[in-house]
């Protein structure tokens, strides 16, 4: 697989928590059909289990704050800044 | 020796002067830190809350540019990633800088999409060989769009990045060097890596290019458990916290090893304290960066004139 290949792999672990639920389970078989070379197979298959789910949880925290924040659009002090 | 002791003292103050300590800009923050330009140096503003605002945002920003020296952050563009960076993005930046003319901008060595997936955040790529040559190409076109090369930021990171075949000192060297721009040296994302990979902070500094630091952040974070009551934690860079001691002491040996002026940034992204608290950690980082200073000059040979 390319090094974009990769980046995009990871992109998806990292964000969609039923592939990597079945990633941690088995490994292999969630990679079987991709273009990995073996080097890179290897390298995902001892990959920092305990990082995964950690870096996983804190992207999902920072995805909701995303969000809320896109709801609050607003900003008092700009206001006030600009009226004085 | 007294005399010699003195002329120390009078080069130490000489290089403290170039050095300036700032905070990251903020709107709950807007208050205490119009309220006190006089001792804050610098400001640096994140940039992509600007890239789709009003113009009344962007000339209430400008206002501020003309009152203290300003720096732009950008948080969102992926430049170290073997997937070129989205020009549009490039484009937002270059039209911010324009408006505001700030002294740099600096984003970080992250990926944070890929695939037509947002990460949400910083995310460590990996430390290849290949994710080196598209960061390079990346930081080209971003400087040729912009007009500047960007500063580049150390991340912190809870995994060991997947599929690396270099260590971060390595990998983060290796851009530098090649790419020509500053690095923005992140004091509590080198700890934090330190501390999650069993590291030692002091080595891991030493480490990398010193040479190359302009700007240095400074912020706080928390230890939190691993999963699998493993009794192990990790050292999350939150930003709602501290900056705590091993990291103003990282401050004093970067300032002993590099003598270049050093542009110190605090950055704090919520739970706010009394604003005198913020004021406080600014005075430790000018007492760290002083005590590096000194030290520096104690370390040089006495030039005697002739």
């Amino acid at each position: 697989m390319s090094a974009p290949g990769v980046e995009a792999f990871l992109a998806n672990l990292y964000s969609d928590a039923a592939l990597r639920e079945s990633f941690l389970h088995d490994a292999e078989t969630v990679m079987a059909n991709l273009p990995l070379t073996e080097i890179e197979r290897a390298a995902l298959i001892e990959i920092d289990r305990v990082g995964l789910q950690m870096a996983a949880a804190s992207y999902a925290k920072k995805r909701a704050h995303h969000r809320g924040k896109r709801e609050f659009s607003g900003s008092r002090f700009w206001t006030f800044l600009f009226r004085r | 020796m007294a005399a010699a002791e003195a002329a120390v003292g009078v080069e130490a103050n000489v290089m403290i002067r170039d050095d300036r300590v700032g905070l990251a800009w903020r709107d709950a923050l807007a208050g205490g830190i119009l309220a006190h330009l006089d001792i804050i140096d610098v400001v640096e503003v994140i940039a992509d809350d600007y890239f789709r605002t009003s113009n009344r945002r962007i000339r209430a920003l400008n206002t501020l540019a003309r009152q203290v020296p300003l720096y732009l952050h950008g948080v969102a563009m992926g430049l170290a990633s073997a997937i070129p960076v989205e020009q549009k993005r490039l484009d937002a930046m270059a039209r911010l800088v324009n408006a505001m003319e700030p002294q740099g901008w600096s984003e970080h060595l992250a990926f944070v999409r890929a695939g037509g997936i947002e990460i949400g955040h910083l995310a460590a790529p990996p430390r290849t060989n290949e994710v080196i040559e598209g960061t390079l190409a990346n930081i080209a076109t971003a400087a040729k769009t912009i007009g500047a090369l960007p500063q580049l930021e150390n991340i912190a990171t809870l995994i060991s990045p997947p599929c690396s075949t270099m260590n971060e000192a390595a990998w983060t060297t290796q851009i530098i060097r090649l790419s020509g721009a500053p690095l923005m040296l992140d004091l509590h994302n080198l700890y934090a890596n330190a501390v999650n990979f069993g590291e030692s902070p002091e080595a891991l500094l030493a480490s990398m290019p010193l040479d190359r630091v302009q700007c240095v952040h400074l912020s706080g974070g928390v230890l939190i458990n691993e999963p699998g009551n493993t009794g192990k934690q990790r050292l999350l860079d939150d930003h709602i916290h501290d900056v705590p001691d091993e990291v103003f002491a990282l401050l004093t040996e970067l300032a002993t090893r590099a003598p270049q002026p050093l542009t110190i940034i605090i950055e704090r992204d919520g739970a706010y304290p009394q604003f005198n608290h913020l004021l406080c950690q600014l005075t430790r980082a000018r007492e760290a960066l002083a005590m590096g200073r000194a030290r520096m000059h104690l370390s040089e040979p006495l030039q005697v004139a002739a």
